[in-house]
């Protein structure tokens, strides 16, 4: 199993395509930020205050990342017949399994905070901080992120595993994350949704969405500019029902992908 | 028990039902494709009722799970057992949910608790008006506990009127959310605005009580509209009143065919609002019967025992509506009152979608040329008087209202209202060592007087709120202008901010306006005097416009606009 682990590893380092995306995913996050304010001579807002608003639609994008991974990194193995000839070799269905599920779970979430957190941190060098939320809440909600996106990431693998084709990781990663991230923002307006995200810790993209959002009042004045005050805070009754669902649906994920694997013929 | 709910279980049990059948068939073809049909369980005992979670509703998730473990076995027999079981602990959700008291509660506690903090933080007149949050928290937090025990939607709508009543602010106010609340919730106010006797009760400019509204069968007792009732089950009609359960309660009727508010009526900012309308609630507090004590037609004190016919909602609706009347058109619309004057209805500053969210100065030029087009089209026909009808006026943007008066305004430069620094540091309104708002901006208007030596009547009542606040004080403090009204206008003009929980939203004033002097612009404040009533001509509410009103059907004021355009 560890060879397999430093193979995927290897992978993780060397894939050029997985990069791109990556990269590619954290431009579009930058200039999102850019054009709104840093570039174009208006207010510049500094990036606590695009975290403050945007933090759960940054985040629900990024775990594209989550999904892209899987599909390229695992899910290649099916399409060129690693894993075929893996078993053929001797090695055990469970070694090729956490071989794989092992190192992607670690590196699936953190790829997608850091696709999340790079433009946030470059555009903060260039145009400032501010003080419209505190920065150890903000790697607070950071690092309570990584549960929804490992809970996302083990369902993209448990996808991967059933189907035994990376499109359907890849194809959920890129549609349905980012629509419920779209939809954090509307909500209200949404039945489906809004009925859904008052219990965040059901669906990972809530949970996401509920941990990386700051609870907010606005208020304007006769000239309407509008004024936003932020709420830190995050109840901790949010918090455990999100951290423990993720762990037990990651359990659950992971136990459902080992037994179609474990009992399935090899194409 | 929900419908959506009976049809989760029955769907669910089904699916088990669907499984059973499924592992033998499963079985028979040796085939180990069917096994994600063992999914679906879980995902339909989740997604099928809309009502989201529920406690009362874990038998049918537990009968879930137990029936989507034969996922993880090939054996057929097993399978079955859990299919079975699953569907067996999925119908014991039925009488869980019958049984259990707090099914589909709603948290009216909990939204008391979660929007009154809100308004504790962001309200901006808490210094202004004198509100003590701790006082009003222990005032009010057993009442919304008992209502969250007994789950009574009516009384929580009554108690929250009461609670935004404290504030005397036409900005503070509750609407609940939940469209099966409306029914228990009218209901309550039908029952809590008592029994109809034939008649309602206005104070008069005088400060005596008359009977309004009334009904032909009165005319035997020899109580007719206008009629002095001096006494109410033998207290004066004004201890009545402010006794009655709904005194200084904010409240209103929905009615659900028409999709329309049919009554609004609630806590006055300005006393002297609180007072003209001291004596309406009268008329409803008794038992079957009431005795009023009344002067007859010489003058000489009689008694009548009148029995009770009814609610005395539809007749509160018909009075409040009687004296609250405007002319009847659309907003913005014109309507040719004689010869030499015009009407101009206005309803809610608002114009179209585009100018109501911008503050720049020519977002209402489409609505000014509409209006500069018929001014000129009516002076050409003889026009010379102009009459503004705010009655009613809901309120809106500041900026059509600046819009509007410009039209009118003399010639030169007019000030409106002031802006409020906001701290950016302390994301708060900025105030001063002394506690005071700092000032910021003025906004300001160039006035047109299009309509030369021509003269203006603005109509106003209580109800004319908010922008509507706004332009009766910028129209009082025209030369050209008269502001007439039964009362003063309602005396609130504070932008306005929600917070919506689970069973209703409450609204309460957010935004910070101020005047040239750096003071809380219009709204009433400890004194209970808004700052918009002092230019006000009050027209004296007495016989002869009970008689115009109630007898004749006229519109009084409209009457008196143009008796004293005419002169």
């Amino acid at each position: 199993m560890l060879d397999i682990i430093r193979g995927q590893i290897r992978i993780f380092l060397h894939a050029r395509t997985l990069h791109l995306c990556n990269l590619s995913l954290a431009a579009v996050f930058f200039l999102m930020m850019f054009l709104d304010s840093g570039g174009t001579g208006e207010r510049v807002k500094p990036v606590t205050e695009y975290i403050a608003g945007s933090l759960p639609v940054f985040a629900g994008f990024a775990s594209i990342s989550a999904g892209l991974t899987v599909g390229m990194v695992s899910g290649a193995d099916f399409t060129d017949k690693t894993i075929n000839h893996e078993l053929t070799s001797g090695r055990s269905r469970a070694a090729s399994f956490f071989g794989r599920a092992i190192p992607v779970l670690i590196a699936g979430p953190l790829i997608a905070l850091a696709v999340t957190a790079l433009p946030l941190l470059l555009y903060g060098a260039l145009f400032g901080v501010g003080d419209v939320v505190p920065v150890s809440e903000v790697v607070r909600r950071f690092l309570l992120m990584l549960f929804p996106n490992i809970r996302m990431t083990a369902f993209c693998l448990m996808t991967v595993f059933i189907l035994k084709n990376p499109t359907a990781s890849i194809s959920f990663s890129t549609l349905v994350m980012p629509a419920f991230a779209l939809a954090q923002v509307a909500e209200s307006s949404v039945p489906v949704i809004e009925k859904l995200s008052a219990h965040p810790f059901l669906l990972a993209p809530s949970g996401l969405g509920r941990l990386g959002k700051f609870d907010s009042w606005y208020t304007y004045d006769l000239s309407l500019n509008q004024y936003f005050t932020y709420d830190p805070a995050l109840p901790a009754s949010t918090v455990w029902p999100i951290i423990v669902c993720a762990v037990i649906m990651t359990a659950v994920y992971l136990l459902i992908g080992y037994h179609f694997f474990h009992v399935d013929d090899m194409a | 028990m929900k419908m959506m709910d009976i049809i989760a279980v029955g769907v669910c049990a089904a699916a088990c039902g669907g499984l059973f059948w499924l592992a033998g068939y499963a079985d028979r073809v040796k085939s180990t494709k069917w096994k994600i049909f063992w999914l679906i369980v879980p995902l339909l005992a989740i997604g099928v009722s809309k009502h989201g979670l529920t406690v009362s509703l874990l038998p049918l998730y537990l009968g879930a799970v137990i029936a989507a473990l034969g996922f993880f076995t090939e054996l057929s027999g097993i399978r079955r057992r859990l299919a079975a079981a699953g569907a067996a602990c999925m119908l014991l959700s039925v009488p869980v949910c019958l049984l259990n008291p707090r099914y589909r509660a709603k948290d009216y506690l909990g939204d008391f608790e979660k929007l009154s903090a809100c308004m504790r933080e962001h309200y901006v007149l808490t210094d202004h008006k004198g509100i003590d949050w701790d006082a009003l928290y222990a005032k009010y937090q057993p009442k919304f506990a008992e209502i969250d025990r007994t789950q009574d939607a009516g009384a929580n709508l009554l108690t929250w009127g009461a609670f935004c009543g404290e504030f005397h602010d036409g900005h503070v106010g509750y609407t609940y959310s939940i469209k099966e609340d409306m029914a228990p919730a009218n209901q309550a106010i039908r029952e809590a605005l008592g029994h109809d006797y034939g008649l309602s009760l206005m104070r008069c400019s005088d400060g005596s009580f008359a009977a309004v509204n009334t009904d032909e069968s009165l005319a035997e007792y020899g109580i007719r509209n206008g009629t002095v009732i001096t006494a109410w089950d033998g207290r004066s009609p004004d201890e009545v009143s402010r006794t009655a359960p709904l005194y200084d309660v904010n409240f209103f009727v929905y009615d659900e065919e028409k999709e329309e508010l049919t009554l609004i009526m609630g806590s006055y900012p300005d006393i002297d609002n609180e007072i003209f309308w001291s004596g309406v609630l009268c008329a409803g507090v008794g038992g079957d019967s009431v005795t009023v004590t009344y002067l007859d037609e010489n003058g000489a004190e009689q008694t009548a025992v009148l029995p009770q016919c009814g609610d005395y909602l539809d007749r509160l609706t018909g009075t409040v509506k009687t004296v609250g009347q405007s002319v009847e058109t659309g907003n913005l619309m014109w309507k040719r009152i004689s010869r030499t004057t015009a009407c101009l209805r206005i309803k809610g500053m608002s114009f179209d979608m585009k100018s109501y969210n911008s503050a720049d100065d020519d977002a209402y030029d489409e609505m000014k040329n509409e209006i500069r087009q018929q001014i000129l089209e009516y002076q050409q026909d003889g026009v010379k008087d102009v009459i503004i009808d705010l009655r009613g006026n809901e309120g809106g943007s500041p900026h059509m209202v600046n819009g509007v008066t410009a039209m009118f305004a003399p010639k030169g430069e007019h000030y409106c209202l002031t802006n409020c620094v906001w701290d950016e540091q302390n994301h708060c309104w900025a105030k001063d060592a002394s506690g005071r708002y700092v000032k910021g901006n003025d906004i300001v208007y160039q006035g047109e007087q299009l309509l030369g030596d021509g003269r203006i009547i603005v109509l106003v009542d209580s109800a004319t709120v908010s922008a509507g606040d706004i332009m009766t004080k910028e129209m009082e403090g025209l030369e050209n202008v008269t502001v007439i009204g039964f009362t003063e206008p309602n005396g609130s003009s504070q932008a306005v901010g929600m917070k919506a929980g689970e069973c209703g939203t409450v609204s309460f004033s957010n935004c910070v306006v101020l005047d040239e002097n750096g003071d809380i612009a219009i709204d009433s404040g400890i004194d209970r005097q808004s700052g918009d009533g002092d230019g006000v001509e009050i027209i004296p509410f007495d016989g002869e416009a009970i008689r115009a009103l109630f007898d004749e059907g006229r519109d009084y004021l409209m009457d008196k606009a143009r008796e004293m355009l005419e002169q």
